[in-house]
């Protein structure tokens, strides 16, 4: 009902009482087709995991709805798994090409497809598919298979197959290790049908991630009794046979299918906020279980409140084993995964940190499920600004790190992360265009948060309240940009939108600088009329005894914007006896003079006192000062740290 | 413990050598920090400011010129510590002088300088060796033990197995510092260099409890004595502003360490008397 209420509230209070329940009706039937998607490609597998030979043998049925305007004479497969081949594939060849896993996979991986039909006949589709990826012959990550009869728009179309996967040694969030396996892009998926009736093809490159129309995922894993298993969705049935036991999992409205099984882990449940969370953790972990716990109460209820309720009734979270490390830090529908080493939640809050940001996923990604490819700051970057909301309401000032009494905020982190690369390339470019990894992780986890908290702080709004519209008017939808800035300018005017597509679209950056402070005695004069408070308490005083002289100082701290964002800030003056005043700069211009006159001089200027444009490239020229100090405090604590580490080592 | 004036100027030196030494670092690295912020009307509390935003923001932009610091900051501290064999050596000479009344004359007491600097030289270069050895030792128990242990049990049994057989190495290393201060006041005494080993040696092994318990809590006490001036002069004087209060943080932090540096003084002082029993 937002839409309505915000629409009536803006432009339609003149209008007739059935015109407003029409547009009500119409608002509510939007908005219940974005709370229930409809399902375009929804899988039906059954799965044997052969835990000696780390394959998995599937068959099952994919059913596509054709919701697209055009009839489709073809299909389009991802076969992720493919990128793990040889060192031939796109991923490979890319400059990220050992990817998170830090190495080449000992065994190479892959998905081969030994049958594809339409339900009901008997002629094989696979032998016609294309050998490999459009425009690239060394990758075959994503394959054309075109259909015997084009699928005509509304139709829904079934489809045999039987496949196998080979797992790679893990690598970047998918495979196994000893016996541990996670099965994460694993089976021949759909790419995602564009509702103009193309396929969002893509080859998988190290930088971006993935994209998938939602459906229902019924799927029966075949593995050894003595395997825990997680996976996305409910677990619906497990029956036992002859040492293997058959896990039955179903999930709705979601994009995506993982799994794990592995004989190591300790299972921990829980039910929270009305979810029923699962945690599987090898053994040793107990510490990090309880952090994680703390963090998914506080993620579900926070991110709940600010961006609508989780729709799921279940969710899992794995804590890869040790020697597993690559499997961690990863999301899919309702399935996430941590990681860390047993003592990590006794050192740090790096659990309740990659907890928090991975089910800060199951918005900015799960349901909220934009091109990651394409936009990777549109999951990423607004999964990070998220996260910072989520861990300062969990943490306060230490939300980032706290060590014997020093705070340090995610904001801090994620800004220095931010702007480590400063303005080099756009916050908004697809995955693989970034020069490096470094450069993506920087500017779409860091430069998109910091940017998000800048506007957030600078246009006064309530935490989190900058992307809440979006978040709930694009559920289970695929948005773009666009939509994220025509969902902001229903909170803030089409100037602060405009910055803000700057900053996303086109390298925008900031640094105010107070580059002049000066003071001038102006007058001298017995009853003068005063300009200031102080002037006018002096002038009380000097009524009564008309002898008594006013000294007038009149100053400037000169303010300069440098970068092509405009963005409204504080300017704080400091007089002579203290006395400290606030001025308001809409930004605007390319500099501000910020005025004084008063009985004592001005001695110091401030821009942005309370810090709040994180995006500011240097926070060193914030302030200046006619008088400064020496800092000798922290010259203090400096050398006692140094005296305690020479002690140390000296004899 | 420290019975006499000689005694008290000498451990004064001591401690103001560190000190120095300290604030020579100090300023290595406060310089490109607080230079940063010298614009700010306070920069103390700009540094300070809740959630860091503003010291990361230096740290990172300064990380290049800290680095470079950091290195002069080794080469500076390699220098102070081979000076400070010369306050180390006076101080273990007066502790240990060859009068009745525990003094040690002045001009006896510079003409064996050069001599003490040159053995206390030879004993850091010891220490420094056996420290390398057990340490060396240690880790290849570990490698050894982790690669055994690799597919044994979870990680975090596999880490405690870990810790206790590193045990005896850490326990090897916390011994080599009471035995090789031992030394020094040992070979103080004139004694030759086999007889200073086995003589701190035996110490250890006929009352290694004592020994080490003498080692030990001058430093506890020291230590805690530090943490308790850290904790005072960044809790109570934080919100205090103005110059004399800034020097009143520095003061008590200064305290701080001139207990520590106190506690390692009255530990040298008490194997002075232990090896001069001995002896």
């Amino acid at each position: 009902m937002r839409c309505f209420e915000a629409f009536v509230g803006r432009h339609c209070r003149r209008l007739p009482p059935c015109v407003l329940l029409m547009l009500g009706v119409l608002c509510l039937a939007h908005q219940s087709r974005a709370q229930s998607p409809q399902a375009i490609a929804s899988y039906e597998l059954g799965v044997f995991l052969d835990e000696q030979r780390h394959d998995i043998y599937g068959n099952g049925t994919i059913t596509l709805y054709n919701y697209s305007a055009r009839a489709l004479t073809e299909l389009s497969f991802h076969l992720y798994l493919n990128a793990f081949e040889d060192e031939e594939t796109v991923f490979y060849r890319s400059p990220f090409s050992r990817a998170r896993g830090g190495s080449l996979p000992t065994r190479w991986g892959g998905v081969s497809v030994q049958s594809l039909r339409v339900t009901g006949t008997s002629d094989e589709l696979w032998p016609s598919a294309s050998p490999h990826s459009p425009g690239d012959e060394r990758d075959a990550t994503s394959i054309t298979v075109p259909l015997p009869e084009p699928l005509l728009p509304g139709d829904v179309q079934s489809l045999d197959i039987v496949w196998t996967s080979r797992l790679p040694d893990l690598v970047d969030r998918t495979g196994f290790k000893r016996d541990f396996h996670f099965a994460g892009q694993w089976f021949p998926k759909l790419a995602k049908l564009e509702s103009d009736g193309s396929w969002a093809e893509f080859t998988f490159h190290p930088h971006g991630e993935f994209y998938a129309d939602f459906g229902d995922y019924d799927v029966v894993l075949d593995v050894p009794c003595d395997h825990v298993v997680g996976a996305t969705g409910v677990r619906v049935a497990r029956n036992e046979l002859g040492g293997r036991c058959r896990h039955h999992y179903q999930a709705q409205n979601v994009h995506d299918f993982a799994w794990t099984a592995w004989p190591g882990f300790e299972e921990y449940r829980r039910t929270l906020e009305g979810i029923d969370v699962t945690v599987l953790a090898p053994p040793g972990n107990d510490h990090n279980v309880a952090a994680t716990v703390t963090a998914l109460e506080h993620g579900l209820r926070f991110y709940g409140e600010h961006f609508g309720r989780y729709p799921y009734g279940t969710l899992t979270v794995v804590h890869p084993p040790e020697f597993a490390p690559a499997a961690g830090g990863m999301e899919y529908p309702t399935l996430i995964t941590t990681g860390g080493a047993w003592y990590s939640a006794w050192l740090s809050h790096a659990v309740e940190q990659v907890t928090l940001h991975e089910l800060g996923h199951q918005w900015f990604y799960g349901l909220v499920a934009s091109h990651e490819q394409r936009w990777p700051f549109l999951d990423e970057g607004l999964t990070s600004y998220a996260d910072s909301l989520a861990l300062d309401a969990l943490f306060g000032s230490g939300s980032g790190s706290s060590l014997f009494g020093w705070d340090i905020s995610a904001s801090a982190y994620y800004r220095v992360l931010g702007l480590h690369r400063g303005h080099d390339v756009a916050i908004a470019r697809e995955a693989r265009e970034f020069p490096s990894f470094g450069h993506l992780g920087s500017i779409v986890y860091g430069r998109t948060a910091t940017a998000l908290r800048t506007w957030e702080r600078a246009f006064r709004l309530a935490p989190g309240e900058l992307i809440s519209d979006y978040a709930r008017q694009h559920r289970f939808g695929h948005p773009t940009p666009d939509d994220l800035l025509a969902s902001i300018g229903e909170r803030l005017d089409e100037h602060a939108v405009e910055q803000l597509r700057i900053a996303l679209l086109e390298r925008g950056w900031v640094d105010y600088a107070v580059t002049e402070v000066r003071s001038e005695v102006q007058t001298s004069t017995t009853g003068g009329s005063p300009s200031s408070a102080r002037d006018a308490a002096a002038s009380e005083t000097s009524s009564s005894s008309p002898q008594a002289a006013v000294t007038l100082y009149v100053g400037r701290a000169l303010v300069i914007r440098r970068g092509n964002l405009q963005l409204p800030v504080e300017i704080e003056l400091t007089d002579a006896a203290g006395q400290v005043t606030r001025q308001h700069w809409n930004g605007r211009d390319e500099y501000f003079e910020a005025r004084h006159s008063g009985s004592e001089p001005l001695v110091a200027a401030r821009v942005d006192p309370e810090l709040n444009l994180l995006l500011d490239e240097n926070l060193s020229n914030n302030a200046r000062t006619t008088h400064p100090e020496s800092g000798s405090r922290t010259y203090g604590v400096l050398t006692l740290l140094a005296e305690v580490v020479l002690h140390g080592l000296l004899p | 413990m420290i019975a006499n004036a000689l005694q008290r100027w000498t451990a004064l030196g001591y401690w103001l050598h560190r000190a120095v030494g300290g604030v020579l670092v100090g300023l290595l690295f406060g310089k490109p920090i607080v230079g940063a912020v010298v614009g700010y009307p306070d920069p103390d509390a700009a540094l300070t400011q809740p959630g860091s935003v503003l010291l990361l923001d230096v740290l990172s932009r300064n990380a290049t010129a800290l680095a470079g610091n950091g290195v002069v900051a080794l080469v500076l501290v390699s220098v102070w510590g081979l000076l400070g064999l010369l306050p180390l050596s006076t101080l273990l000479l007066t502790l240990g002088g060859d009068r009745d009344d525990g003094n040690i004359p002045v001009s006896q007491l510079f003409s064996r300088v050069p001599k003490t600097v040159a053995e206390q030289a030879l004993l850091s270069l010891m220490n420094a060796g056996l420290v390398a050895f057990v340490g060396l030792a240690g880790v290849l128990v570990v490698i050894t033990c982790n690669s055994l242990l690799a597919e044994v049990g979870s990680a975090r049994s596999r880490d405690v197995w870990l810790l206790v057989v590193s045990c005896p190495a850490l326990a090897l290393l916390l011994l080599t510092q009471p035995f090789i201060d031992l030394c020094r006041t040992a070979k103080t005494e004139g004694h030759g260099w086999m007889l200073t080993l086995a003589k701190s040696a035996r110490l250890l092994r006929e009352r290694p409890g004592a020994v080490i318990w003498s080692w030990a809590w001058p430093q506890l006490a020291g230590s805690a004595a530090l943490a308790t001036c850290a904790w005072l002069s960044l809790r109570l004087f934080s919100n205090q502003q103005g110059a004399l209060w800034s020097m009143l943080v520095i003061a008590t932090q200064q305290l701080g360490f001139l207990a520590l540096t106190l506690g390692r003084v009255v530990w040298l002082a008490n194997a002075t008397r232990r090896t001069r029993i001995r002896l």
